[in-house]
């Protein structure tokens, strides 16, 4: 995959692409997120875990920017984006998808997708031609579909798609952008077994330099996709290491105990 | 000094009359976000239903009766047929009471004809008071219309913050999933709110035939201004009826006594100035 | 570069058979036949002369402005209720430059010009809101134009009007005859509908589907949707502009009562009763509603009553309008096909009926312009 559909700002090698440094957000008298300092670096995988509630959503609505923090910072390969506005970090190459997905129902697969395309480029704006002629937006499209398993659904509206396919619809949406960091919020949630094997797939086959950040409850999609993973309690970080780590930790075990989201399905 | 106390008045009675139509809208697109565009036609309808109570009846008080409780009726009937059919659907709600504009309005140009009708006020109602503050005589019918528009606006405003009817409500307004939760029958609250806000239209033409004359066309007059009312209040908002109401009402009074070549855009001012700094208006809550 | 079952996909094979599988392969081919025929037929009407003519160029001009309107509203859900005034500035923007002394052709130009000005100013209010409340800020704004027209008597003649009085001349193009006027109005007439048609498949146009659908997610893929929303908005009132200069020349008299409330609702009934997010449903609603209202209310006077109860009936049983409920059919027909037919079976239905009908999705989803 390319990468040059955005800005690229400066970088150095071996620097963090996500950087959050005493990052906190308070709703009313309460943390949502606390203190949280963790580094992200380029091309690596991390999982983000934690019970209802520990602040995972909010954490990534402060990334994207649809939440402005109450203190801390967020730096994008070292530039501070703590106050920009969410299309321009999409511009940066951040992309996010939803938990709840948001997806355009009423419109087909190739349609989505297209319009995800077009996005970050001024074309997004052109009147004069169809868009259906816009010959390699339109194939671009297509191929991301087809890359990553929707090639065969491309003309059918999306409200017409399964749970599991709307799921990775709402992944390629993101990806069509090409980002340089993805944030992926609980993509198997609420699909069955049988509903995960698509959206498995596509996570394993997100190309590797890609630097991802998953929040996941489930322990298998996690094994299949991140090395380390960071553990969020009531805001705050509690842990982070590898995926190993911290299965093992009792802290964690603590957390989870009696909690059988977490168990494997 | 005197000139200014009694445009205050005349100010402060239209948005009496305002304060009666826009409040009804609020009330029902807060509870139901149902937008009824033919709540301008209720008001007309109802003015015209007193005028003919009056003209057979010979007295105001059985007409201003008539002229309530027959749009609530109306608005029963509305709501059991038509709004019912179409829950969940907000703008097809919102055309199908425009397309009940073009029938309710040709049905009173049959009945009524086309010529302005005016309401009579009865005989202590339609001659004047000294007013003692700034020593002016003043319009009994005026302060009448101003009169009602505090005592209903207190009325409604103890309906909904003391009494349990009122809980559920301004529960509909604040969470719509809560009021079901707590098992209350919400179409039998929605009935009685769409039916409220008919009356309170019906009550309005009414009184507001008594100044403005009724008249084809006085329908869409009134609904513009209770738009603007709601829109620079918040949409919704019961109190932002009442506070909208007041800036429009006087605005639009000092603006045709003192400004009368820029009168039309004094009405349209606050308005353009609440949506530039605060869409939602002025008690509006931000839409989510 | 591009992987053989997205070049299939592309490349919408379709294997219906029969008269729908026909229809549905030469689809474009059919409605640019039937375009042509309606646009031959009307021709034929407005060269007779006389009552017809003015009739044809009624519904071309409220068809204009109701095209427009779908625009915005079926295409990017923001329905406004103020196009009518859009079409009354036009007309004073002939009738009042005329009125002090101006030509035709400057006039025109003036008119172009007051008109996206006041849609470039009234549209940065406008779409600080949508749904819901745009509808009401468009009402607004409608009665904020009638009002002037109604009370600014010095500039618009107040309840009288202003009679229109100079028409433009380039070389054979003569509007003072009736017949050439007809011919301008229908052609003006298609180029604004190649021109809609040209920009609802547009990546613009896409755009206004994607707001129309989920405007917070088109913002979270880098589209700054206000600026879609307002430009939309400015091209929905030229649109209308158009058909209000249309209007100056066809009627030769402008009065605040072509833009009072009344025609407001009229306009936005045209588009929703034919049938939002397709070019052709206001056609159909302006050809309907223009003919209750000259031709039947010749044989009933409460046509007003009728127009309303039509109405009523069509925004309650069909959110989709009378095209959408031709589409309808169609689709059912199309459908109960596929499944009669032999080896069908084993095809997964969607795969196979739907290959055939994506190809128009963008202008013709089964989702309803009004919900």
């Amino acid at each position: 995959m390319s990468m040059g559909a955005h800005e690229t700002p400066a970088r150095q090698d071996g620097q963090a692409a996500l950087r959050m440094t005493k990052l906190g957000r308070r709703f009313g008298g309460i943390d949502a997120v606390k203190d949280v300092s963790l580094a992200v670096p380029k091309g690596s995988r991390f999982g983000v875990i934690g019970p209802n509630g520990a602040g995972k959503t909010t954490m990534f609505n402060l990334l994207s920017g649809e939440l402005r923090p109450t203190s801390g910072r967020v730096e994008l390969f070292g530039r501070n984006i703590t106050r920009l506005a969410p299309n321009r970090r999409v511009a940066l190459g951040l992309g996010r998808t939803y938990q709840i997905t948001r997806v355009f129902r009423d419109l087909t697969v190739l349609e989505n997708i297209t319009l995800a395309v077009h996005g970050l480029r001024k074309s997004k704006l052109s009147m004069l031609r169809p868009w259906r002629s816009y010959s390699t937006a339109v194939e671009e499209a297509a191929n991301v579909a087809s890359t990553f398993g929707l090639g065969e659904r491309l003309n059918i509206t999306a409200e017409e798609l399964s749970h599991g396919e709307v799921r990775e619809l709402e992944v390629l949406l993101t990806l069509a952008q090409k980002p340089e960091v993805l944030l992926l919020d609980e993509p198997a949630a609420g699909l069955s077994p049988a509903e995960r094997v698509g959206i498995r797939a596509l996570l394993r086959s997100l190309p590797r330099e890609l630097t991802l950040v998953m929040i996941e409850h489930d322990m298998d999609v996690l094994r299949d996709v991140v090395e380390h993973v960071a553990v969020l309690h009531f805001g705050e970080l509690v842990m982070q290491g590898t995926v190993a780590e911290v299965q093992e930790d009792a802290t964690v075990q603590e957390l989870y105990l009696g909690k059988p989201k977490v168990a494997e399905s | 000094m005197p000139e200014f106390i009694s445009q205050t008045l005349n100010g402060l009675s239209l948005a009496g009359i305002m304060f009666l139509v826009s409040s009804g809208f609020t009330l029902v697109f807060g509870v139901m976000r149902v937008t009824n565009l033919s709540h301008g036609a209720v008001y007309l309808l109802g003015g015209y239903v007193a005028y003919s109570v009056i003209a057979y009846k010979g007295n105001f008080f059985y007409g201003l009766l008539a002229g309530t409780v027959a749009m609530a009726a109306f608005g029963l009937l509305l709501e059991g047929t038509l709004i019912r059919r179409m829950r969940g659907r907000p703008m097809a709600e919102l055309l199908a009471t425009l397309g009940l504009v073009y029938i309710i309005d040709d049905a009173c140009l049959v009945l009524w004809g086309g010529n302005p009708l005016s309401l009579r006020l009865p005989g202590a109602l339609e001659g004047s008071s000294n007013i003692p503050v700034g020593q002016i005589t003043y319009p009994n019918g005026r302060l009448f219309i101003l009169g009602v528009a505090v005592v209903v606006g207190i009325a409604l405003f103890f309906l909904l913050r003391r009494t349990r009817v009122g809980a559920v409500v301004r529960a509909g307004v604040d969470d719509r999933n809560m009021v079901s939760a707590l098992g209350i029958n919400v179409r039998r609250v929605f009935t009685a709110v769409f039916v409220l806000g008919a009356a309170l239209a019906g009550l309005g033409g009414v009184l507001g035939g008594t100044i403005f004359s009724l008249y084809p066309g006085g329908d869409s007059d009134i609904l513009t201004y209770a738009l603007v009312v709601v829109v620079v209040g918040g949409l919704g908002s019961y109190e932002g009826a009442i506070l909208g109401s007041l800036i429009v009402g006087l605005i639009d009074n000092y603006g045709q006594a003192y400004f009368p070549s820029l009168a039309y855009f004094a009405l349209f001012a606050p308005l353009v100035a609440i949506l530039l700094v605060r869409p939602q208006g002025l008690l509006g809550r931000a839409a989510t | 570069m591009k992987s053989p079952s997205a070049a299939a996909a592309l490349n919408q094979v379709d294997d219906a058979s029969g008269v729908i599988g026909v229809v549905d392969r030469h689809r474009r081919l059919l409605s640019i036949l039937v375009g042509v025929v309606l646009v031959v037929f009307a021709g034929v009407l407005l060269g007779s002369g006389g009552f017809y003519t003015s009739l044809v160029e009624d519904i071309l001009i409220y068809a204009i402005a109701a095209m427009g309107l779908d625009f915005l509203g079926g295409y990017g859900g923001l329905v406004s209720l103020g196009q009518a005034g859009f079409i009354g500035l036009g007309a004073y923007g002939i009738a009042v430059p005329e009125a002090h002394g101006f030509g035709p052709w400057t006039s025109i130009g003036i008119a172009l010009v007051v008109v996206a000005a006041t849609a470039a100013v009234t549209g940065i209010v406008a779409i600080r809101v949508t749904g819901i409340s745009f509808v009401i800020i468009t009402l607004a704004i409608g009665q904020i134009l009638w009002g002037l027209a109604y009370r600014w008597v010095s500039l618009s003649g107040g309840d009288n009007g202003l009679v229109i009085s100079g028409f433009p001349k380039l070389g054979p193009l003569d509007l003072t005859n009736p017949q050439v006027l007809a011919f301008v109005i229908l052609a003006v007439f298609v180029v604004v509908a190649l021109v809609l048609r040209t920009l609802v498949s547009s990546p613009f146009g896409l755009s206004m589907l994607g707001i129309r659908s989920n405007e917070q997610r088109l913002r979270t893929l880098g589209y700054r949707t206000g600026l879609h929303r307002y430009l939309a908005y400015i091209i929905a009132s030229i649109v209308g502009g158009v058909a209000g200069i249309l209007y100056a020349f066809s009627n030769n008299l402008i009065s605040p009562t072509t833009m009072d409330f009344s025609h407001n609702g009229i306009i936005t009934l045209m588009a929703v009763l034919g049938g939002l997010r397709s070019l052709w449903g206001p056609v159909l609603g302006a050809l309907i509603i223009t003919l209750i209202q000259q031709e039947l209310s010749i044989y009933v006077s409460r046509w007003q009553m009728l127009m309303g109860a039509v109405f009523v009936v069509v925004v309650v049983f069909t959110p989709d309008g009378l095209w959408g409920l031709m589409r309808q059919g169609t689709a059912a027909l199309r459908r109960r096909r596929a499944r009669a037919g032999p080896g069908d079976a084993a095809r997964p239905d969607a795969a196979g009926t739907e290959a055939g009908t994506g190809q128009s999705s963008a202008t013709e989803s089964s989702e309803s312009g009004v919900r």
